[in-house]
């Protein structure tokens, strides 16, 4: 279980997470999203130990993020970071001297030849390799930062269904930061939105699903939890939050897909901002 | 639904297609086996590298018959490979964007720095080793001692890692470790001279080695936030260390200084142009007051427990004469006198023994070279006055000004044409002769000239007689930092030896005298001679014409010849650093 407790953490005056408690239970696949600069890079790197925090807490299995934490944890940052001018052999052996627990394991077919260096590797490609690096270690927590979008739709569905059978067979716990779900919708159980450094929604998908709708009104009612809006011919396109059939909605309710709900919270959240 | 193929794990020595290795058996994963893998790719090979460069290097040299120029080229040259590979721990990371997969590694920071450091280490070792080998094998003149340079390379390794995370230039790193370790060690130097280079260069390696102390203890809580963070916490103390150093530096090198007196009553005044100091022996303690500028030594009364002194304060000119002072010797608190004026210059050469004090008058003379004046001072507590010396001396340049009567105030000069003047309380000089040498105590005046020497008594207002005369090659033994003013008297008359002593109204007499002495003092009833032979003093009496070694004193204060100093209180040795003092009365 990963367990955030008031956690914050500041870049000069700029608070990239503010006070933020949350709790990851064991095989959860979790989807953290948000705009740009919401925090989930941070968060990610704080419950890697790639990252000090100072306010708050942050602990994995009821044990302070530390080295032995990160033997359990495997973590993928957006930008791939690894040792460009290593061969492939290299990198596995390196990687290898670290984990005890480690045994390559090549997903799909993809075949890598041993003397190529990392550094020549294409970004699908690389990311692919580095996604493969990681679960050999056998994780039982993997973060994922935004990298999947790198891979193709093949190799991402691939990729997605081996993650899926490591849920299942490991109880594996995903987290993985992005701006939207395309794809990976079907590998999530709980959307967690931050804005501005702290947890704007925490909902199970399905639950989102049935809270998250949209209206189309001409004027903007006073009494509806509406998150964001836009004019949308002659109209006010209106996303609401949390939705519950109580409020007794005249307008047409309409609900929405996982990727659209998202795109409406990050819309929200700049329009916040 | 799209299979996921899990390949049979395959030995990553097995050269075939797969990429996959037999799993490994759980547990710790071996240090060295970390340690040998890609994140110190190129240690090993930037250390052969630099073998090869030496080899081929000193063979060129021999070859071309430059072997002067040798070692000087190789301890740069390694001296840039010890700091660059200790810069470049984490460049490889810095360079390929690894930083944050090597920071997610799951092992502690120390250990991940060690991982780092260990080969490296080693590899500089190795390096070091071969260069060591090379100098002893082909014995080829060299700048930096074994161990000198073996620290310094050593340091520059530790230290400039201690700026890989800090610093983004090699060059800038490099600088700052030389300038932390070499400058330093200049620094010290120049601070103390009679410091050996090897021993400035080990202080100044020693103390900057608190800069990989404080890099591991911050390297702890090394993360992923941008550089500027980390430098935000290891700057401050860094640059504080720093001062600290320097300042240690400052205040545990001994200073030097330019001269020793010691006084009467038991007391050291040590100066130089920029600062003074007395020190006196209280008990066990050692009280210490401290002065600006140069505190030159006249007189001390020694019943009143103060010292006559002039200062010199650095100026354009060197070290300007600026204020006549009196020191309270119990206090140590100073007062100013009389400021001297510009163009002005004191009498007398000898620190501690100039001028004299009369019925309760220090008087002294001062000289204008420029405006050729002299002028007697006569102090009286704070009333100072002067008395302008007339007569026709005006053209003569004063070197020694004392007093030899008893009962008037008769003051004699003798200038540096080895003339002598008399002067009266009003100021008035009238030439009397010339001498060879004199010794003037009390009301008598021994003058030795080209065919003897002569005893005069000065007697009143009146001229000198004449009470004993004896002719020969009789030259007077001079001594060392002595005034002309003394009791005894030891001459030499063709191959023999004599004293005389001018208290008593005594012929001269014989002594067994192999050397002159480098110093005489007559010590109540005791006579005493000094010998100095290469760090050592022999301190003999004489005793019923006899002279009868009594001590071989053997200072452990490194001294040369002439660093030595002698009072009615004991003989000080000393260096630019320190002295001893070997009392009379031990």
């Amino acid at each position: 279980m990963i367990k955030i407790t008031n956690l914050s953490i500041n870049y000069r005056k700029k608070k990239a997470v503010d006070n933020l408690s949350l709790t990851i239970k064991k095989g959860e696949s979790v989807l953290l999203a948000g705009p740009n600069g919401s925090g989930k890079t941070t968060l990610l790197r704080a419950a890697a130990g790639v990252l000090n925090c100072r306010l708050g807490d942050i602990s994995i299995d009821e044990r302070k993020v530390g080295y032995r934490t990160r033997k359990k944890t495997a973590y993928i940052p957006a930008s791939i970071s690894f040792y460009d001018s290593l061969k492939i052999k290299e990198a596995i052996k390196l990687q290898a001297a670290f984990y005890p627990n480690f045994s390559y394991k090549g997903i799909a077919d993809y075949h890598f030849n041993n003397s190529q260096k990392i550094g020549t590797l294409s970004k699908g490609e690389k990311t692919l390799f580095f996604l493969s690096l990681a679960l050999s270690t056998k994780p039982e927590y993997l973060l994922i930062d935004d990298v999947i979008h790198f891979l193709d739709p093949h190799l991402r569905e691939i990729f997605l269904m081996s993650i899926l059978q490591l849920i299942e067979d490991e109880r594996m716990t995903v987290v993985i930061a992005a701006q939207s779900s395309f794809d990976i919708e079907g590998i999530l159980e709980r959307v967690v939105v931050l804005d501005k450094g702290k947890v704007f929604v925490d909902e199970t998908v399905d639950n989102l699903k049935q809270k998250f709708v949209k209206i189309y009104s001409e004027a903007l009612p006073e009494h509806l939890p509406v998150v964001f809006f836009r004019d949308w011919q002659g109209m006010k396109e209106m996303f609401l939050y949390p939705y519950t059939p109580e409020l007794k909605i005249k307008e047409k309710v309409e609900y929405l897909t996982l990727t659209e709900i998202l795109r409406a919270f990050i819309g929200g959240g700049y329009v916040s901002h | 639904m799209l299979a996921i193929e899990i390949k049979e794990p395959v030995h990553p020595g097995d050269r075939g297609t797969g990429n996959s290795m037999t799993p490994r058996d759980e547990g710790k994963v071996c240090f060295f086996f970390q340690m040998l893998q890609g994140m110190n790719k190129g240690v090993f090979r930037d250390g052969i590298i630099i073998l090869l460069a030496q080899l081929l290097l000193m063979a060129g040299l021999v070859l071309a018959g430059k072997e002067v120029i040798l070692d000087p080229l190789l301890q740069i040259v390694l001296l840039f490979y010890a700091s660059y590979t200790g810069w470049a721990i984490f460049e490889k990371e810095r360079q390929e964007g690894a930083v944050e997969y090597m920071l997610s590694l799951p092992v502690s920071r120390t250990r991940l720095f060690f991982v780092k450091f260990m080969p490296r280490a080693i590899m500089i070792l190795i390096v070091l080793a071969f260069y060591l080998l090379l100098r002893h094998l082909f014995d080829f003149p060299f700048v930096l001692e074994t161990l000198s340079f073996s620290l310094t390379y050593v340091v520059f390794f530790f230290v400039s890692l201690a700026f890989s995370l800090s610093i983004k230039s090699f060059i800038t790193a490099f600088l700052l470790t030389a300038l932390l370790s070499l400058g330093q060690g200049f620094f010290i130097k120049m601070l103390d001279r009679t410091l050996p280079d090897s021993e400035a260069l080990l202080r100044a390696n020693l103390t900057i080695l608190v800069f990989p102390l404080l890099f591991f203890v911050l390297f702890q809580g090394y993360d992923i936030k941008p550089l500027s963070y980390f430098n935000r916490k290891y700057a401050p103390p860094a640059l504080f260390l720093s001062i600290l150093i320097a300042l240690f530096a400052f205040f545990t090198t001994g200073e030097t200084w330019n001269n020793h007196i010691l006084n009467k009553s038991g007391s050291t005044i040590r100066f130089k142009c920029k600062k003074s100091e007395i020190l006196q022996q209280q008990e066990k303690e050692i009280k210490r007051f401290k002065y600006k500028g140069c505190v030159f030594p006249l007189y001390e009364v020694e019943e009143k427990n103060f010292l006559y002194a002039v200062k010199r304060e650095p100026g354009r000119n060197g070290c300007p004469l600026i204020a006549l002072i009196i020191i309270d010797l119990k206090s140590g608190k100073e007062k100013r006198l009389f400021d001297i004026p510009e163009g002005w210059d004191l009498v007398g050469l000898f620190p501690g023994k100039v001028g004299k004090l009369i019925d309760g008058t220090y008087y002294l003379v001062l000289q204008s070279r420029e405006r050729q004046l002299q002028m007697i001072m006569a102090v009286t507590g704070k009333k100072v006055k002067q008395i302008p010396i007339s007569g026709n001396l005006s053209n003569q340049y004063i070197v020694e000004f004392f007093h030899a009567a008893r009962s008037s105030r008769q003051f004699f000069i003798l200038t540096k044409d080895s003339m002598v003047y008399r002067v009266d309380g009003s100021g008035a000089a009238e030439e009397l002769f010339y001498v060879e040498a004199l010794a003037p105590w009390k009301d008598k005046l021994l003058v030795f000239d080209r065919s003897g020497m002569t005893l005069y008594k000065i007697s009143g207002e009146a001229g000198l007689t004449p009470v004993y005369r004896q002719e020969g090659r009789i030259k007077k033994i001079l001594r060392h930092w002595g005034t002309h003013e003394t009791r005894l008297v030891i001459f030499k008359n063709g191959k023999e030896f004599f004293m005389l002593d001018l208290e008593k109204e005594e012929e001269p007499i014989n002594i067994n005298l192999t050397f002159p002495p480098f110093y005489y003092l007559a010590l109540g009833e005791k006579y005493i001679l000094l010998h100095r032979q290469p760090q050592e003093i022999i301190i003999s009496e004489i005793q019923k014409g006899k002279v009868i070694e009594k001590k071989r004193w053997q200072p452990r204060v490194e001294f040369e010849y002439e660093q030595i100093y002698v009072s009615p209180y004991g003989i000080m040795v000393y260096n630019e650093k320190e002295y001893e003092v070997y009392p009379f009365n031990k």
